[in-house]
């Protein structure tokens, strides 16, 4: 197996705090790397940080080998990355069809040149471009409401668009941020199938920042723990749920406490 | 699908072989006159609501353009002997790259800082026509400004200017669809409904803001040029402030971000001093003009804050029937936030 994204010592700091503390993060090919945390713990920061949103304020990332710290976003994505965001932003004023074309910029080339003149390599990129877009939005079972304006959609047909739209930029790593926020059992369970889908049929390598412990925990090869900006434990699952320092980091000292004592007096 | 074509597409075919044959209808001088005008308000609006409603990004300064590219044409033609037609592409170019210029750096500023910007910039630009005498003649204007020849015609009267401005506004119209409906158009959109999730999918906003702006501007200049040759006179006055607002007036109006908005917003509010005109004269009809427009903007943003022919991107894509839209209105409610 090779390795897709490692981060060293990655450290973003905003003002006074530590928001990353120094992380190092390995992510291979094909594999579904868990982020896990309490709130604030810094798991969008480091997420911003990876993806050139936000770059770090020291340490380093390498993504397929190649130093990708200081990158644009624009060059990230076209490298081969792309994110989902934990707050809904779809383009709402668009239609679906055109969320997934407009995640597909990377992909394209037609310049403002070639849409003037109508140049047969641009009117057939276009094309290409559609059947592709609409091949994506079979994926997520939203090719009938490709022509439906992006804000119309239900909430969770909304975080499909979501998706769809990062699947069309063809990223090698997608950053699922929060992918299951809001959704109900059902809704969290078909996403949790629908994730492991895309590593399995679509070759991707995910990672994935997820409060709903049933969605992390049946598909994820990995899980890292983030508690205060530092990697507080990282290991398989099952070991994760063992953790005594993770479920401290969850529910403090003082639950760990009372729970020994009620041990000791059973 | 690519039999289909959409209403606004018919809509637009019709009104233009209309417009085609108005004039055989339609004698009177001054009566076509009034149209030639109408049709710089055309071109004026779409070109605006193009930056401002595709794009997303507060452009005050439109005049400014209009003022460069009716300056270089108009320069050319008196003082090089330059053709109408060498110099409207030379005017449009000029403004083209004023609009670059100035985009590189304004448009690092966002919503109403850009505004302030172009607004400024519209009041430099004025203030150089007035005080740059040597080459402008400063408030005097440049006059004697020749006429287009075409085929050994020499263009005379209304009517020729009448058609020019036709195809001007159908190259623009023409020109402005082909882009939204492509890979650039469609960053645009992006850029203006989430400049960050834009970003986060490879568009480089900063980029095509700039773009869009000159792109914009462009259409500007062509205009200040093809009015230099109309009116024979270009001044400091030909276009400023007021003219900008007003065309942000047309397309607010109209609907920004629609396809057709500019159209109508630009006829009805261009038209408006010409239907005060009986029942006054002279300088009253300016101040009545901007009375009347306060008037109709409060009650459009009290009635129909989307604008005359509706909003935003999902007239662009559904249809553009204004009355049929209105009537969906009133009886479905609208689509709310999703629900988590």
């Amino acid at each position: 197996m090779t390795e897709l994204l490692r981060t060293e010592a990655a450290t973003k700091i905003f003002g006074g705090l530590v928001a990353v503390d120094s992380v190092d993060l390995r992510l291979e090919e094909g594999q579904i790397l868990g982020l896990i945390g309490p709130n604030g713990a810094g798991k969008t920061t480091l997420f911003n940080l990876i993806t050139g949103f936000d770059p770090a304020t020291s340490g380093e990332v390498y993504f397929k080998g190649e130093r990708i710290t200081h990158l644009s976003q624009p060059e990230i994505v076209s490298r081969g990355m792309c994110r989902t965001f934990q707050i809904l932003r779809i383009f709402r004023n668009l239609t679906v069809l055109d969320n997934v074309l407009i995640g597909m910029h990377t992909r394209s080339r037609g310049s403002v040149l070639d849409a003037l003149l109508h140049t047969p390599s641009a009117m057939a990129e276009e094309k290409r471009m559609r059947e592709k877009a609409m091949h994506y939005l079979e994926l997520l079972g939203l090719a009938e409401h490709a022509r439906d304006i992006a804000s119309s959609l239900s909430y969770g047909d909304q975080r499909r668009v979501e998706v769809a739209r990062a699947l069309a930029a063809e990223p090698d790593l997608l950053l699922l941020d929060e992918p299951a926020a809001g959704m109900n059992l059902a809704e969290a369970r078909s996403l949790t199938a629908f994730i492991e889908w895309i590593r399995t049929e679509l070759g991707k390598t995910i990672l994935l920042i997820e409060h709903n412990m049933r969605v992390v925990m049946p598909i994820a090869d990995h899980v890292v723990v983030l508690s205060q900006g530092k990697k507080i434990f990282e290991g398989t699952p099952d070991e994760v749920q063992g953790s005594t320092e993770v479920i401290e980091a969850y529910l403090g000292e003082a639950y760990i406490r009372q729970m020994k004592r009620r041990a000791a007096h059973a | 699908m690519s039999k289909w074509i959409p209403r606004r597409v018919r809509l637009l075919t019709l009104a233009f072989i209309a417009a085609l044959l108005l004039p055989l209808a339609v004698r009177s001088p001054f009566a076509l006159h009034v149209l030639v005008l109408l049709g710089i308000w055309v071109v004026l609006s779409e070109s605006l609501n193009f930056v401002t409603g595709f794009a997303g990004q507060l452009a005050l300064g439109h005049a400014a353009f209009v003022t460069i590219g009716g300056y270089v044409g108009s320069l050319l033609m008196i003082h090089r002997g330059w053709s109408f037609w060498a110099a409207i592409l030379l005017g449009g170019g000029s403004a083209f790259i004023s609009g670059l210029v100035l985009g590189v750096m304004a448009l690092r500023l966002r919503g109403d800082y850009l505004g302030m910007v172009t607004l400024g910039f519209g009041e430099i630009i004025r203030l150089l026509a007035v005080n740059l005498v040597s080459i402008t003649r400063g408030p005097m204007g440049l006059p004697g400004i020749p006429r287009p020849v075409i085929f050994g015609y020499k263009f005379s009267g209304q009517l020729p200017y009448y058609y020019l401005i036709l195809a001007l506004i159908a190259l623009t119209h023409i020109s402005i669809e082909r882009m939204l409906f492509s890979r650039f158009g469609r960053a645009c959109l992006a850029i203006r409904d989430d400049e960050v999730a834009a970003e986060a999918m490879g568009v480089r906003s900063y980029t095509y803001k700039v773009l869009a702006f000159c792109i914009s501007s462009g259409y500007a200049g062509l205009v200040g040029v093809f009015y230099a040759s109309w009116a024979t006179l270009f001044s400091p006055d030909s276009f400023k402030l007021d003219d900008s607002i007003m065309m942000s007036v047309m397309i607010t109006l109209g609907g920004i971000g629609s396809l057709l908005g500019p159209i109508p917003g630009a006829l009805g509010i261009g038209a408006l001093p010409e239907l005060l005109r009986p029942f006054t004269t002279g300088a009253r009809i300016a101040s009545l003009r901007l009375a009347g427009v306060g008037l109709v903007m409060v009650v459009f943003l009290i009635l129909r804050p989307q604008g005359i022919a509706g909003m935003s991107t999902e007239k662009i894509y559904i249809s553009l029937d204004p009355i049929r839209k209105l009537l969906i209105r009133r009886g479905d409610s609208e689509p709310g936030e999703g629900s988590p």
